[in-house]
């Protein structure tokens, strides 16, 4: 029906017409066309967002597999499992559930600034590499330990040596969200949604890194 | 009715759902994720989002009712909720979702409360409208063959 409404007849000239035509600006997966067989892993918890992304990235023309958690995507690329483009969500169910907790501990504690660095680095390096910090409470920002432990997931891959361009897709995140997960080993920092102008350089450069057939 | 005026009609109610605000140019793409591999392809997905949505809508309405509120499960409950709305180009419930954090932010649960309810609001109209704009589209299509 889409291309029925954009068929040039009475209905589709008023479809674009309305707000200036720029909302309604015909948009086709095929400004790109792939010379490479390149392929995507999407990681994402929800749903509804995962098989978007990956309706998307198969029309532009990428085989794609797809994962519902973080730890689902670290066993798949630890198994052999390799991708020219992961795209992976900031936050994920599962292995990156540690920061939750993690997270949640810290709110309880935001109004005396406090940050029971004993449970961070027993969960960090093991209780028995704790003992320095040991019935001891330390005023340590936020900003220091949070960042971390989040996107596990994320830090695991990269661990691994699986160098392919990631982008990471969140609904929204403030600056410093975005520089930590950059940190973390995203290539490319997206807010949903996943649209052409941030996907066609992507695939146009993965495309090229290919040699000519 | 004939093919001609369907489409019309069909196509109006598509540029009102964008003028208003209900809609956004992501919503452009999932139409172009349709082709004769998946004809059904914008139905399917906007089912998918109304399924999910009513989930987390359920969740949100849980969690506001908790005492003491966390704030901190309201707010990924709401992140999803943005996600998703703002991968179909629901643009009004993807600004309200926008509100709704800040207020959560704040742990304004008065601000919560009514943020919610805009929501809810728009959530709903917007599925009554794209229920008439897709079986519009649907009567054209089968107009069309015969």
């Amino acid at each position: 029906m889409a291309q029925a409404l954009h068929s040039g007849d009475q209905g589709a000239d008023e479809a674009n017409s309305g707000n200036g035509g720029q909302m309604q600006k015909p948009f086709t997966f095929n400004e790109i066309v792939l010379r490479n067989r390149l392929t995507a892993l999407v990681v994402d918890g929800d749903n509804f967002c995962r098989l978007l992304e990956q309706g998307i990235l198969q029309a532009y023309g990428l085989e794609t597999q797809s994962v519902n958690n973080g730890h689902a995507a670290v066993e798949l690329i630890a198994s052999g499992a390799k991708f020219d483009l992961i795209l992976i969500d900031m936050l994920l169910p599962v292995l990156d559930g540690l920061e939750a907790v993690l997270h949640r501990r810290h709110e309880h504690d935001k109004r005396q600034h406090r940050y029971c660095a004993h449970d961070v680095a027993a969960t960090r390096f093991g209780k028995n590499k704790s003992i320095l910090l040991v019935g001891q409470w330390i005023m340590i920002s936020r900003s220091v330990f949070y960042h971390l432990f989040l996107w596990q997931a994320t830090r695991r891959i990269r661990a691994m040596g699986m160098h392919c361009k990631m982008l990471g897709v969140t609904a929204c995140s403030g600056e410093r969200d975005r520089q930590a997960f950059l940190a973390a080993g995203v290539d490319v920092f997206v807010e949903k949604p996943l649209g052409p102008e941030v996907l066609i350089p992507v695939l146009r450069e993965l495309d090229g890194q290919y040699p000519s057939v | 009715m004939d093919r001609n005026r369907l489409q019309h009609q069909a196509a109006s109610m598509r540029r009102s759902l964008f003028d208003q605000g209900y809609l956004d140019e992501p919503f452009i793409q999932l139409e172009e994720l349709q082709d004769d591999a998946s004809p059904n392809f914008v139905q399917e997905i906007v089912t998918l989002f109304y399924t999910d949505s009513a989930r987390l809508i359920q969740n949100i309405e849980h969690a506001l009712n908790s005492r003491p509120i966390d704030f901190d499960k309201l707010d990924d409950y709401m992140h999803r909720f943005k996600g998703s709305s703002s991968s179909i180009g629901a643009k009004k419930v993807m600004n309200e979702c926008t509100v709704f954090r800040e207020y959560c932010s704040a742990e304004n649960a008065e601000g919560c409360f009514r943020s919610f309810q805009q929501v809810k609001q728009d959530h709903a109209i917007l599925r009554r409208k794209l229920e008439v704009y897709l079986q519009m589209v649907r009567q054209a299509a089968v107009s069309q063959t015969t």
